[in-house]
């Protein structure tokens, strides 16, 4: 990539976001490392998922800016997001559950490559086929291939949810509590999964559990009340005090 | 559906993975089976006007499953597509004069047009929202037809749609002769029933079905989930205006009925009945939706209440239409 000589992957400038009176985000500004974890963490009602919505275009801010590799991006529709690379996973599970797993990354894959192509057998496609072998692979889902998703156990889901997500070629990965639900053996997979993606992109993560993350987070942000309430590397978070008082205090660390 | 593990070497496609049996032959060859069928068909039907009437009706409600059963969208509104084909292939017959078939290109290109400006107001609506709309508008076009009687005929219905004789590559045929016209029109529903199967088989059929399967994973994964619905609404809205524009020519009038949104809520009947989302299970619906009607009325004229109770009783028993569930038997 040739615009990699911005350390900054992504920025957000004072976005905002009201529903109605509520007002869920109260002008963030942050900026995003390249090929680095930042994780997003926070108590519930801090504005995480709000935050994480807007970085990934599922949402429009109300106010403020947001920019990737340099360009605005702000109030772009979600499916543009996607090609420029940047794509999130689901805090709740949402697979497509009839189509098989291999078919789930397969038609992930495919959307960069054609939506309406009408007559050419998508069997012809035979790179879009090997692509979601090697992604199956990858998240440890190479025998379920053929298997519906869903049918799959939640753990499998949840990988195939990231496989799905690594099919559209993400620079910048979102991932919003990616082991929520899961028992200890799928959450450390999960996590070593992650770190492994981390060295050709970045990856953002949401998380609620403050413990998962602090491990393998390059950076953190704590999100409180709807605004940014501290910023830094694990040992910077672990030592700040307000997040010790809104956060680590509460939850008895 | 036979799991085989892969050993050592990764998965391979879903290309490579050619189901095996009976069954994943006759999938991989559903269109030339649904094909023999109705070559085979007329051959063992009681009358063949019915089984005229079955083609046309089987193609609409194929047409229909697209959006249907692949995509996931129930529009109220798809009599508009069917009528506007049979208004507007009659049209370009009795009033331009036009071979019989350029009319039926006529018709299906129009059933087009008013699935682009029905569709084009309606995509962005959701689920009974959706139907409603698509009501809504199909009436409009109900009454557009209804009052323009120069055009149409008005509630008489637009005669004359007569066409005697076919001169085709040198052959003379009868269109008069039932069974004549039902392989002419069949020429159109199998060729529609092969460009329909290639269509689900491409990359744009996959992503209708992961639109159904999960809207807000596929706008993520980068598809333009508008955009899709609304093209896949268009191309409904071709087979279904070929199928319109082939009753014109069966019928030899266009009954305004054709446009009456009963004729919207008969397609998602048959959808049902047969098997929304399998790819030959509503014609078969519409196949045995037709046969009972016309049995069943016979002996009393009561028929719609048999009929429904048979609807009723199969919704109720077979939820995946009869074909779906025999479908769903044979996998197992």
């Amino acid at each position: 990539m040739t615009v990699d000589a911005d350390p900054v992957i992504l920025r957000t400038d004072n976005v905002a976001k009201s529903f109605g009176g509520l007002r869920a985000l109260n002008g963030v500004s942050a900026a995003f490392r390249r090929n680095a974890i930042t994780s997003i963490i926070g108590p519930n009602g801090a504005g995480k998922s709000t935050y994480f919505n807007l970085l990934c275009g599922a949402l429009s801010p109300t106010s403020g800016k947001i920019e990737f590799d340099g360009r605005d991006v702000t109030g772009l529709p979600q499916h543009r997001f996607a090609h420029m690379g940047i794509v999130k996973s689901f805090q709740i599970t949402t697979v497509f559950p009839q189509l098989s797993a291999h078919e789930n990354v397969r038609v992930a894959a495919q959307a960069l490559v054609t939506t309406f192509g009408l007559w050419r057998p998508r069997a012809a496609y035979r790179d879009l086929s090997e692509k979601a072998d090697r992604i199956l692979e990858r998240v440890g889902l190479a025998d379920r291939a053929r298997r519906a998703a869903g049918l799959l156990a939640h753990g499998e889901q949840r990988a195939l949810e990231i496989g799905i997500a690594l099919a559209s070629d993400p620079r910048l990965l979102l991932l919003d509590e990616p082991t929520a639900g899961m028992s200890p053996e799928e959450t450390r997979t999960v996590m070593d999964l992650i770190v492994s993606l981390a060295q050709e992109r970045t990856i953002i993560l949401v998380e609620h559990k403050m413990k998962l993350v602090l491990g393998i987070s390059d950076r953190l942000l704590v999100l409180h009340h709807g605004e940014l309430l501290a910023e830094g590397s694990a040992d910077d978070i672990r030592h700040n005090d307000a997040v010790k008082r809104v956060y680590l205090g509460q939850r008895s660390h | 559906m036979t799991l085989e593990r892969t050993t050592g070497r990764p998965a391979r496609s879903s290309a490579a993975f050619r189901e095996a049996g009976a069954l994943g032959w006759a999938r991989r060859h559903r269109a030339a089976l649904a094909a023999a069928v109705i070559l085979v068909f007329p051959l063992i039907a009681p009358f063949k006007a019915l089984a005229v009437l079955i083609l046309v009706y089987g193609l609409y409600a194929l047409g229909f499953n697209l959006l249907f059963g692949y995509l996931g969208v129930l529009s109220f509104g798809h009599s508009a597509l069917f009528g506007a084909g049979a208004y507007l292939c009659g049209i370009a017959f009795v009033h331009f004069g036009a071979p019989w078939w350029a009319a039926i290109i006529v018709g299906a290109v129009s059933g087009m047009i008013v699935a682009a400006i029905i569709g084009a107001l309606a995509i962005r609506t959701r689920g009974i929202y959706f139907a409603m709309v698509t009501l809504a508008l199909s009436q409009c076009v109900y009454y557009l037809f209804y009052e323009a009687v120069g055009w149409t005929g008005g509630e008489n219905g637009l005669r004359g749609v007569d066409v005697k004789t076919i001169d085709l590559f040198g052959l003379h045929l009868d269109f008069v002769d039932p069974l004549t016209r039902y392989y002419v029109l069949a020429a159109f529903v199998i060729a529609s029933l092969f460009v329909l199967s290639r269509i689900l088989a491409s990359p744009f059929g996959a992503v209708i079905e992961a639109v159904r399967e999960n809207e807000a994973r596929a706008r993520a994964s980068g598809y333009n989930v508008p955009l899709v619905r609304f093209v896949a609404f268009v191309l409904s809205g071709g087979f279904c205006g070929l199928a319109g524009a082939l009753l014109a020519l069966h019928l030899s009038i266009v009954p305004i009925e054709t446009l009456h949104y009963d004729t919207s809520g008969l397609v998602v009947m048959m959808s049902l009945l047969g098997g929304m989302g399998t790819f030959f299970g509503p014609f078969i619906g519409a196949a045995i939706f037709l046969m009972l009607e016309n049995l069943v009325s016979l002996w009393t004229v009561h028929w719609q209440l048999i009929v429904g109770a048979a609807f009723v009783i199969c919704v109720l028993f077979f939820p995946r239409g009869l074909w779906g569930t025999l479908l769903e038997r044979l996998e197992k």
